[in-house]
């Protein structure tokens, strides 16, 4: 039998020298007490926030897509811009749930369940844009292949459009049912601790008589296993196929072989920002402190340093090849992407995507919170820019001179981008109230406190581990 | 009772058992014996009614509070012969398979063929309405082109898949909404851990199975009876 020994010298995964059952206790937790004043604070905004991107989506829909500030050479510019970048989002969350688990990444496992539901609740804010984009929602259902009366006319399997459909639909059902099997044994653990009738009652449903059988976790990590095996292309595909909308055309900015690798990284490199931004909050607010470590978070700031610098790569690698492709119009549009009226969104772009994250070069500040958070903000800003950069950029100096035009969002369009963020977040501070956000099953697995202590019979190797949680603790403790 | 004359009354059961006869009844207009829910025979407790004829407990269970020490006791008791029912532990222990000697699960097998039945259907699907019941020029080109029916066939592979596996992982587990979780010993969901044999088994000797279990520290042993 072969046990996993971790190196006395590697600093434990969680803080505290947790046994099992605290570990179960502090997972449950925030389930069963009652929230704090932050809590309801935060909930409030969100809601409200919701609220005012509820009614602009209505009045939108109600009137029409003409409330927005679209003109006849800008035809796409904040709806798509916030589709991308919300999809965009969503990526951390697989990447860490499927990806870091392919390569064994254990410390993971204290951050995989809420990345998971952050994706899940960016994708439904990502699918509202081309909802309300069709200006008749209520026939969404058109663009299914289903036998029909109007022909059957067939949709389209040529457009990038429609594989958007099936690569976003896709996405989101593979999510939420990953998300789920991963979610079973920790709902189990609620419903077996749970006092009153009705949560035992809900937890129950919802933990398909879970009872820790050895037989049934054997075919459970095979078929975890196998969803994270179709979860990691799945990802890459989905912003591929997002980046093929733009990179099918014929519009010199869009119409470049770099963007599927390039959509890519930048998708991981804004989910991380995302998740890092969520993750200090909520470490804070719950006291997970212990769980979400200073080094899972220099973890995520190491990815963020290298997907960063291969975004900055990338727009390197544009401009090059619009000056050696020799195309007059691919070379304008980079000029004056850098230069033309839209200059100060470019700016911004380059300023918080290339420049800020390279701070991360410096382990003191990738161990400092604040510095952490502020730099997860600003990568969420330049994020988001850049697909405003592409999109609107590309399109508001078109071959004709005299059909220039200038873009500015109206009110209708920023209520429904703030919408979206009060329907994440609504969702997120639910989640935390209803859910186990501690991967508990997972956790338990990778700690040391389940086995007998390997080393104790005097190795003497112990002092230097000590000297390292000593000293991380100290560092929660100064944060 | 010897493990022959158990098998022989469980498939008497079967076929003679009460909700088939009431099922008939009802077909001929009869009153059925009973309800279902005072039947004995409701759910998987068939084995419960035969534990408790048989006037025996069924399973000798063995509780843990040590990872290290469950799977050399599971391995030690395993190699001496006795039939394990199933172990139980609150997250996935790493080698239990090995230890228990399960075999590979064949769910790598479900999605795989799932997987290439969807990828098949999706290129159909997109081959048959865009290229045979209602071809679309697109610019003159060829309504059936490959290249761009991928995307697509891609996303059918995994969501199908996907969906298969998840459906197979519950049918083969026998979970489902509104099952009543059968826990072994409270806290299995929490930090315990526990390995149940079968007393069924010819070579079942549980003076043998106590020491075993005590060797590798369990925390207690228990006789329970018709857990299913």
């Amino acid at each position: 039998m072969s046990h996993s020994v971790e190196s006395e010298l590697r600093e434990p995964l969680v803080l505290g020298e947790k046994t099992l059952h605290q570990i179960t206790e502090d997972a449950c937790a925030p389930l069963e007490r009652k929230p704090n004043t932050l809590w309801w604070a935060a909930f409030f905004v969100a809601l409200t926030c919701l609220g005012v991107g509820f009614a602009a989506t209505a009045y939108q829909i109600a009137t029409g897509i003409g409330t927005w500030g679209l003109n006849k050479t800008v035809g796409w510019a904040f709806d798509i811009t916030n589709f991308v970048f919300w999809v965009g989002i969503g990526h951390a969350g697989t990447l860490i749930s499927a990806v870091l688990f392919l390569f064994r990444q254990k410390w993971r496992t204290s951050i995989n369940r809420s990345a998971e539901a952050m994706t899940i609740f960016a994708v439904i804010c990502a699918a509202i844009f081309p909802l309300i984009h069709m200006g008749r929602p209520w026939l969404a259902f058109w663009t299914a292949p289903y036998p029909n009366f109007r022909g059957p006319l067939w949709v389209n399997f040529r457009s990038p459009l429609l594989w958007d459909v099936f690569a976003i639909s896709t996405y989101f059902t593979i999510s939420a049912v990953f998300w789920y099997i991963g979610l079973v044994p920790d709902l189990a653990a609620a419903r077996d601790r749970a006092k009153s009738k009705i949560r035992k009652t809900i937890y129950s449903i919802l933990s398909l008589g879970w009872n820790g059988s050895a037989r049934v976790w054997s075919r459970y990590e095979t078929a975890y296993m196998l969803f994270a095996g179709l979860a990691t292309p799945l990802v890459v595909s989905v912003h591929t196929i997002v980046s093929m909308d733009f990179a099918t055309s014929v519009i010199p900015g869009w119409h470049t072989t770099i963007f599927p690798p390039y959509f890519v990284i930048g998708a991981i490199f804004s989910g991380f920002a995302m998740v890092m931004t969520l993750l200090i909050i909520m470490r804070k607010v719950v006291n997970f402190e212990e769980y979400i470590t200073l080094n899972h978070l220099e973890n995520m700031a190491k990815v963020i340093l290298v997907t960063g610098s291969i975004v900055g790569l990338a727009y390197g690698t544009e401009f090059f090849v619009a000056w050696y492709s020799g195309s007059p119009y691919e070379g304008f549009t980079f000029i004056n992407r850098a230069t033309g009226p839209f200059a100060w969104a470019y700016w911004i772009m380059v300023s918080c995507n290339v420049i800020t994250p390279q701070l991360m070069w410096f382990k003191k500040l990738r161990r400092n919170v604040v510095v952490l958070f502020i730099l997860s903000i600003f990568v969420n800003i330049g994020m988001w820019f850049e697909r405003f950069v592409i999109v609107v950029t590309s399109l508001h100096r078109d071959y004709l001179p005299s059909s220039w035009a200038y873009y500015t969002p109206t009110l209708i369009e920023a209520l429904t981008f703030l919408g979206t963020f009060g329907l994440f977040f609504t969702c997120f501070l639910l989640f935390c109230r209803a859910l186990p956000m501690l991967a508990q099953g997972e956790i338990k697995g990778v700690m040391k406190t389940g086995k007998r202590k390997h080393h104790d019979s005097g190795h003497g190797h112990v002092e230097p581990r000590k000297a390292a949680r000593v000293e991380q603790e100290k560092e929660v403790a100064h944060v | 009772m010897s493990r022959l004359a158990c098998r022989l009354r469980i498939l008497g059961m079967w076929l003679f058992n009460r909700r088939a006869l009431n099922e008939l009844r009802w077909k001929f207009g009869l009153q059925p014996l009973h309800t279902w829910n005072e039947s004995p025979f409701k759910g998987e407790l068939v084995d419960k009614w035969l534990g408790s004829v048989g006037g025996k407990s069924r399973l000798l269970v063995g509780v843990f509070t040590d990872e290290d020490h469950l799977l050399e006791a599971t391995e030690a008791v395993r190699k001496a012969g006795f039939d394990i029912h199933d172990v139980y532990t609150p997250y996935a222990v790493h080698g239990m398979d090995d230890a228990m000697g399960l075999r590979r699960s064949r769910l790598t097998w479900v999605c795989f063929f799932a997987g290439l039945f969807a990828g098949a259907f999706g290129a159909f699907m997109q081959y048959y309405t865009n290229a045979i019941d209602w071809p679309i020029n697109v610019g003159g080109k060829n309504p059936w082109e490959l290249h761009a029916y991928v995307p697509v066939i891609f996303e059918m592979t995994v969501l199908i898949a996907g969906l298969t596996t998840m459906v197979a992982l519950f049918a083969r587990s026998k979970l489902f909404p509104g099952k009543k979780a059968q826990l072994i010993v409270p806290g299995i969901t929490d930090d315990k851990f526990a390995i149940a044999l079968n007393h069924g088994s010819a070579n079942f000797d549980a003076e043998r199975a106590r020491a075993l279990f005590a060797r590798f520290h369990a925390e207690r042993v228990l006789d329970l009876g018709g857990l299913s």
